[in-house]
């Protein structure tokens, strides 16, 4: 028993770290995307702002970055008298500010001696900069001094959020990824539910009846697989283009009711159920349509969760098609959007994370919930005794 | 009352019905693509000029540099391009020469003396296009790595030498410092950034008159050896990788766009940078000329409003809205004369160097193959710098190749395409006649199979035909017409090296993930087979990648293998050097085998093994316990258990899932398309993306389709020859 004792902790370990390699990059993906700014190796802690250490009565600092990755200034600052309070402004492009008062923050202003003094940047009301970009851009951050005082400052640093949603906002508003994600399950959810449906009828059509090239037209369906869809590109978007389809939902859906996979599999599950069932309830009077609603459909319940998922996964990740066929924001998928969403500003991996962990996401959580269905159908359905 | 009631009503229904139908007759609609500015900012002025003109609605759409050129021609093709579209000025040429685009010489006389690239915006004599944003490159260097040197950081490199000088003072391999940066695997980049040197050397690519290749010449061999040269102290890779490491302080000198001007305060706000002129050659005469391009608007020709469209691109591109656009992204040229004097260039110097640097820079030859041409051109700068292939030899083939191209004329077509769709229609009904006669007797079955059959028909059957047909002929996918050629394509794939090279690609990367994948499978279907806990764990953990999307994955493994990505810090982990190159980038091959295939390779394996590894595990499961417990009686090993009792009874799903994996890895294509476009040196390109180049980047449909039919041959091939070799049950005898 020793024996058998060890090679399965070695079997687990081994299964562990197998498991780990694999989810590594998933895992990773997600991590990027919730950082502000950077890389894996490039992790931008804080930003030292460069500004006049004796300030009379303003002074400013150039600093144009998107202000929604920090989470505060963090200052050491003394006034010259004691008492003295400052405002500090963030301004954007065309000049539009928004301040905080120290006296939030320092009931009697500074004192003479140094401070450490840390604004949120949260107190700042952002919303009212850049109106017309979605990223708050700050070029200036001005600081003046109330009543012709002098205040001292130094080491000012604005230090960025360690996780921010602010990439999974930006992708969905500006990147009109929430677009494309109502897209991709409309798309999805129809052809998913049209696959179940069509190639089941299909499938019983090929197990159960006779019908002359029945052999013929059944290698026809695993040719199909064969052909590379890229030469049917042209011909497919001409039609499409021709009978008023491009850049709509039809184009997307409509090749895609049923598919050859789903046929292939349906047939051989429903081969195998006993037919003695079908032809029981022939012989009690049973007309077709009932044999397939009430005794195949139910009976392959196994096969169809195969299908279901199968054809969701597929929908939800093709790509090609939907790539050449849609034109418009509004009719585009989660990957299509995705592969296009990359811009001039290479190397900005946190929003492409961002997306892809938007497009990920669903088919994933679908897969861990059905997940039971997927092994027992495949063990009872695709498999011979 | 009712009658008055009635009467009413019909009275006011048809004023709102005419003054709707007044104003719907009015009322126009206009598209508008576009790839260089914030679309929430080309909104904005387009809202500006629809309040101008109420009568105008415009429709804004936002395309990608990497597949907007490709969008165009697939609309074109389709006849559903829109009225107005961004071009750059290299592909001016050659959708002018097919007929796309509007001619507006006689148009544009009111603006014709305040705006630049009216040349680049020119085919044939007549322009086609109006000028909005300039593109030009200048050098970029990092004062502070200048002063670390010992050099004058207020004294950028003014010629050749100066360039090459403080290159090697920079360069510092052990500190991670490279002196110049080259930008190599992408389709335009690199010859942007020779050609300057070429042409302030003298050189010239084409003549005046576009008939002949004048790249073979002295000036442009002295340019590539200085070139290559440089590249010695280089960080050669693609130009998102340049970006961040010059903005991280690591590269001395770079030759870039305006872009960089607001990337790099972004990337790293510490980073003490200027901005020079193109340093020139010491030569008498020789001038800093610069690369030249540029955005123009074009209006299709297929355009039904015209007038409204020219109105909008004078609006788009007049010196206010210019003037917008260049305060608000801090990144672009504009391409008018005047600007220079405009207050905002006094108080940024940086974007004033740009436009003066405008003054001296050319375009590449407005050729029509020109996007063809910069194929072999791109090619001798690669293997020049990263292969060693001696300058004058790269020259030479290059030079070879565009000479090919303009010899070869690129006749329209004569038979108009709509007699392939009739031809391929007749054959669809012909075929669904058939089928309805044979299967009359089998309502039911008939029934029950008629939405696959008209799937199949119409989304399968009919592409099938069309493009058979294509394959028989010269199909130019811009002007829809095309002549029959008999089986000239076919005979033409056998001596394409380009197939050669991408029908091995596909062929190793077959080989070389197959058997690994089906290995790995199957030798964790076993493993978690066993009597362990948390088996659903461990399922859902290996299949999880199988569940996301190509471009997700794609995405992802171009993250991790970037330059300092993952894969490379983990080497660094482990102490193993490597050049410091995205693993996408990396040019090293043997036999043709590339790291970038390799890593292509990797990333499939790790995608598509969990997806096995089930079907495995379910066929593992049907294997009767009781067979294993005699073993065990007998005294059997873990191995001879394996051999005698699990391998035969998994032979018939091995054989389904080897051939299924085979099936997909030769058609592999999204990866390609999406991390390496096919390249390094086209080391990457697979049959399937072959198959696309040639249908969308040179515009052959015709051998496009051939490629992809003799592609279908070998995969059915590959299957048959598989199942024969496996000898088990036939799957289909059921």
């Amino acid at each position: 028993m020793k024996k058998t004792d060890l090679i399965n902790s070695t079997v687990v370990l081994l299964l562990i770290a197998l498991v780990i390699v694999t989810l590594t990059p998933l895992a990773l993906m997600f991590y990027t995307s919730l950082k502000p700014a950077g890389t894996l190796t490039n992790q931008i802690r804080e930003i030292a702002l460069p500004v006049r250490s004796e300030i009379r009565h303003a002074a400013f600092t150039k600093i144009n970055q998107d202000i929604r990755k920090f989470s505060h200034f963090s200052f050491l600052a003394k006034g010259a008298l004691g008492g003295e309070n400052f405002e500090i402004t963030l301004c954007d492009i065309q000049g539009k500010g928004c301040s905080v008062d120290s006296n939030k923050y320092l009931k009697n202003g500074v004192t003479a001696d140094w401070q450490r003094v840390i604004i949120p940047i949260s107190d700042f009301n952002i919303k009212t900069l850049n109106l017309g970009l979605p990223e708050k851009v700050v070029e200036d951050v001005v600081i003046r001094v109330k009543n012709r005082g002098t205040v001292f400052m130094q080491g000012l640093t604005l230090k960025s959020k360690r996780v921010t949603l602010a990439n999974y906002l930006d992708v969905f508003i500006s990147g009109y990824f929430a677009r494309y994600f109502f897209n991709s399950l409309l798309i999805a959810i129809i052809i998913t539910i049209g696959n179940i449906f069509l190639c089941t009828i299909a499938g019983y059509a090929f197990a159960r009846k006779e019908f002359p090239f029945k052999n013929l037209l059944f290698f026809l369906i695993l040719a199909s697989i064969m052909i590379p869809p890229q030469v049917l590109i042209v011909p497919i978007f001409i039609m499409m283009k021709n009978i008023g389809w491009l850049n709509t939902y039809w184009a997307l859906i409509v090749p895609s009711l049923v598919q050859p996979f789903g046929i292939f599999l349906m047939r051989q599950y429903i081969a195998r159920l006993p037919v003695s069932l079908e032809d029981q309830a022939r012989v009690d009077g049973a007309t077709e349509k009932q044999i397939i609603f009430k005794i195949i459909f139910p009976l392959s319940r196994p096969a169809l969760a195969i299908v279901g998922i199968n054809t969701f996964m597929g929908a939800w990740n093709t790509f090609l098609f939907p790539f050449i066929l849609t034109n418009t924001h509004d009719m585009r998928t989660l990957p299509v959007g995705l592969a296009l969403f990359k811009n001039l500003q290479g190397g900005d991996w946190v929003h492409l994370m961002a997306g892809s962990s938007i497009t990920a996401l669903p088919v994933i959580i679908v897969f861990l919930g059905f997940q039971k269905h997927i092994i027992a159908g495949l063990t009872t359905g695709l498999v011979k005794r | 009352m009712k009658i008055i009631t009635c009467v009413t009503s019909v009275i006011i229904l048809f004023s709102v019905l005419a003054l709707d139908y007044c104003r719907a007759d009015k009322e126009i609609t206009l598209t508008v693509w576009e790839l260089s500015a914030n679309e929430q900012l080309m909104q904005r002025l387009i809202n500006k000029f629809e309040a101008q003109h109420p009568y105008i609605r415009v429709n804004l759409q936002q395309l990608t540099w990497e597949y907007g050129l490709d969008k165009f021609v697939i609309s074109l093709a389709a006849g559903n391009a829109p009225d107005v579209c961004e071009l750059g000025t290299t592909w001016i040429a050659k959708f002018a020469s097919s007929g796309a685009l509007l001619d507006i010489t006689d148009d544009i006389n009111d603006i014709k003396d305040k705006y630049f690239l009216w040349d680049s915006a020119a085919y044939d004599n007549r322009t086609y296009g109006v000028p909005w944003l300039a593109g030009t490159r200048v050098l970029f260097y990092n004062k502070d790595l200048f002063a670390k040197a010992g050099l004058n950081p207020y004294r950028p490199p003014k010629d050749w030498k100066e360039l090459l000088d403080a290159v090697k003072l920079i360069n510092n391999p052990r500190e991670g410092i490279w002196g110049f940066s080259i930008i190599a695997g992408e389709p335009e980049a690199p010859w942007q950034e020779f050609l300057p040197f070429a042409w302030s050397n003298g050189a010239r690519i084409l003549s005046e008159d576009l008939q002949r290749c004048l790249l073979d010449s002295k000036e442009t061999l002295e340019a590539l050896e200085f070139y290559k040269e440089l590249s010695r102290y280089s960080l050669i890779e693609r130009q998102s990788q340049i970006n961040e490491l010059f903005a991280e302080g690591k590269i001395g000198l770079q030759i870039s766009g305006s872009w960089n001007l607001r990337l790099i305060p972004r990337l790293n706000p510490g980073l003490n940078f200027g901005v020079s002129f193109v340093p020139k050659p010491q030569k008498e005469n020789a001038r800093n000329i610069a690369f030249s391009g540029g955005e123009l608007f074009v209006i299709t020709k297929g355009s039904n409003h015209p007038k409204e469209a020219l109105e909008l691109i004078k609006f788009l591109t007049n010196k206010e809205n210019i003037m917008e656009i260049v305060r608000v992204q801090q990144n672009v040229v504009p391409a008018q004369k005047e600007a220079v004097n405009e207050p905002y260039y006094r108080e940024h110097p940086d974007q004033k160097v740009f436009l003066t640097q405008l003054e001296t820079s050319i375009g590449p030859p407005n050729h029509p193959r020109w996007t063809e041409m910069q194929e072999p051109i791109t090619a001798m700068i690669e293997k020049t710098i990263m292969e060693g292939v001696p300058p004058r030899d790269a020259i030479k083939d290059a030079s070879t190749k565009i000479e090919a191209m303009l010899k070869t004329k690129n006749e329209a077509g004569v038979i108009n395409n709509k007699l392939i769709s009739w031809f391929a229609i007749f054959i669809i009904l012909a075929a669904a006649v058939f089928i309805y006669i044979t299967m009359r007797g089998n309502k039911i079955a008939l029934l029950y199979l008629s939405p696959w059959l008209l799937t199949f028909l119409i989304f399968g059957l009919y592409p099938l035909i069309y493009s058979i047909v294509i394959s028989f002929s010269s199909y130019d996918i811009l002007t829809s017409r095309f002549d029959l050629i008999g089986l000239k394509n076919y005979s033409s794939v056998f001596f394409d090296i380009e197939f050669q090279k991408a029908l091995w690609h596909t062929v190793v990367f077959c080989v070389g993930t197959v058997p690994f994948t089906v290995a790995l499978s199957l030798f964790c279907a076993i493993l978690i087979n066993r009597k362990i806990p948390f088996k659903q764990l461990y399922q859902a953990g290996l299949f999880l990648p199988v569940t996301t999307s190509v471009i997700v994955i794609a995405t992802v493994f171009t993250y991790i293998y970037s330059p300092r990505g993952l894969a490379n810090i983990t080497l660094d982990f482990l102490g193993i050097i490597h050049p410091q190159s995205s693993w996408l980038n990396s040019p090293k091959s043997w036999f043709d085998i590339s790291i970038p295939l390799l890593s292509i390779m990797a990333m499939n394996i790790w995608a598509s093994f969990g997806y096995y590894a089930i079907l495995f595990l379910a066929g593992l499961q049907t294997i009767p316990e009781n067979l294993y417990e005699v073993a065990d009686l007998d005294g059997a090993t873990e191995w001879q258990k394996f051999r005698y009792i699990t391998f035969p009874q998994l032979k018939p799903i091995i054989l389904l899932v080897i051939v299924i994996n085979t099936i997909y890895s030769l058609q592999v294509f999204p990866e390609i398309f999406t991390m390496t476009m096919g390249g390094p040196l086209g080391l990457t390109t697979t049959a399937v993306y072959h198959i696309y180049s040639l249908g969308f980047h040179k515009f052959d449909m015709g051998q496009a389709s051939s490629v992809a039919y003799i592609l279908s041959v070998i995969i059915m091939l590959f299957s048959v020859l598989q199942m024969k070799l496996i000898k088990t049950d036939d799957i289909l005898k059921e």
